[in-house]
């Protein structure tokens, strides 16, 4: 009876991640280069004890026996594009294609993301929209005038009367499993084991994808199937808290056997 | 204890498993390819035997079988995602061996090997898969192709249906006798199979399951009643 209860528990959680999940990606519908993030349920077994004999001495069957423990949810980032919206904006770059922009953190550290909506931060230095600058360090001079940036990241204006000067070049970061990567808010996402090794190429090279300029990359939540999802899960969780008041109510009728 | 009261605790015991069976069912409604576990009950020859009798610590007479029907396949439109269509299995490399899974919700590990959800690599004719990053068209065959060409060959294993799968977690399975030919089944690329759990069936199994615990339950204190009035009547001169 406890044994339900606890696999009841265990589907109850799974369903609460899932809907925490669609929550945080429904709030993102509107940002810019955000993924959304999928929800893996896996079931878990627990092996029973081998070697275990039943009453009449015969060894329980030679293989392995396992009984259900439940079921248990896993998180993976969507490593679908979102749309590219036009804006126009000189800044605003997307990348077409697996790649990720690469932008230093305070500290040093390398993020990545996918929103293009770059700025100039304090320094002078091309940066994301919160003013972290891109790895390339790419520095635009004070009186550069019509900026280009070119699908292989090649950034060029015209600076000091001449023009189509070049400037700097952008790199794209590719990983082998993107899903790997852990996200770490404000849009930025941190390399881990599972992503595997990161490397920086030129955009249209190795298949990192190329740079448009006056594009960004909406977000990849699709509203509708968020939605649909959020259903399942509420109707799941609720499945679930049925399993766990059956087994309550098991105990409660085990308890009413003995009347004193 | 008396046989009645014996026989009643085991019906109790069998309907407190088979509820955890299907609290199992119902947390993995969504799980990929998870295919329900149906609690069955052993024919009670054991159980009346004096040896059984007297064992209280004895085996739960529910034995769970893998309900091998399939799910229905959706569409995901990922290019790693696979679903087999009629009966057969993926076979993944564990540390314990080879294991069977119909969960084709796969991507590439750090080393560009073709693994699933929990890392395991994804097994071919010539071993691990490895797909250097690429997007590979997979055909219905199993075969892997990178622009045209076959890179490698999904080995899918056939399991004849008498044999028992044991679930060992993780939606993998374990063979009785391991699989030898190839299966007749279809890859499709950009599909996953549901779980074939169905929430109205399980639903049902629990409503069934509640009221026969609640009715042996009665039989328990009315067999508790008798032996109550047995010991006061009888014993009256």
């Amino acid at each position: 009876m406890t044994d339900a209860l606890y696999v009841g528990a265990t589907g109850m959680r799974a369903h609460q991640t899932q809907v925490d999940t669609i929550a945080n990606n429904v709030a993102n519908v509107n940002t810019v280069g955000f993924r959304r993030e999928t929800v893996n349920f896996s079931s878990v077994m627990a092996a029973l004890q081998s070697g275990a004999t039943d009453p009449l001495g015969e060894s329980l069957r030679a293989n392995l026996q396992t009984r259900g423990a439940g079921a248990i949810a896993s998180l993976q980032l969507s490593t679908n594009g979102g749309e590219l919206k036009q804006t126009s904006q000189t800044l605003d770059v997307a990348i077409e294609g697996r790649g990720f922009f690469e932008v230093l953190l305070p500290d040093g550290a390398p993020a990545y993301t996918r929103a293009g909506a770059l700025t100039l931060n304090s320094e002078g230095l091309l940066a994301n929209a919160a003013g972290l600058p891109l790895s390339g360090r790419v520095a635009i001079p004070a009186d550069a005038a019509n900026l280009r940036i070119a699908p292989n990241g090649l950034v060029s204006g015209d600076v000091g009367g001449r023009t189509d000067v070049e400037i700097g070049n952008i790199e794209v970061a590719a990983f082998a499993n993107p899903a790997g990567l852990e996200g770490i808010g404000e849009n930025l996402y941190r390399a881990t084991a599972a992503s595997g090794e990161m490397q920086l190429g030129t955009p249209g090279e190795s298949g990192v994808g190329t740079l448009r300029q006056g594009y960004l990359e909406s977000s990849n939540v699709q509203l509708v199937d968020e939605l649909v999802s959020l259903m399942l899960a509420q109707r799941g969780f609720e499945m679930n808290s049925k399993i766990v008041q059956a087994a309550d109510q098991m105990l409660g009728i085990t308890n009413a056997l003995y009347r004193s | 204890m008396s046989d009645a009261i014996a026989a009643l605790s085991d019906a109790m015991r069998n309907d407190a498993e088979t509820l955890r069976v299907i609290g199992q069912n119902v947390a993995n409604m969504e799980t990929t390819a998870y295919r329900r576990e149906i609690a069955v009950l052993r024919p009670s020859f054991d159980q009346v035997t004096d040896d059984a009798r007297v064992s209280a610590e004895r085996a739960l007479a529910v034995e769970t079988v893998v309900d091998q029907r399939p799910g229905t396949l959706k569409s995901t439109s990922e290019a790693l995602h696979l679903a087999l269509e009629g009966p057969g299995f993926f076979v993944v490399e564990t540390p314990d061996g080879e294991a069977l899974t119909r969960r084709g919700d796969f991507r590439l590990d750090s080393e560009s090997r073709l693994v699933t959800q929990a890392g395991l690599p994804v097994l071919g004719d010539n071993g691990v898969i490895r797909l250097d990053g690429a997007t590979p068209q997979i055909a219905p065959d199993g075969a892997v192709r990178i622009a045209g060409d076959v890179v490698a060959q999904l080995r899918i294993a056939q399991v004849s249906p008498e044999s028992q799968l044991t679930p060992i977690g993780g939606d993998l399975y374990r063979a009785a006798q391991l699989p030898d030919a190839d299966s007749a089944a279809r890859v499709r690329q950009g599909f996953l199979e549901t779980s074939n759990v169905e929430s109205v069936g399980e639903m049902v199994r629990l409503m069934e399951t509640m009221r026969h615990f609640e009715s042996v339950q009665r039989f328990v204190r009315g067999y508790d009643d008798m032996m109550g009035k047995a010991i006061s009547e009888l014993g009256k001169v």
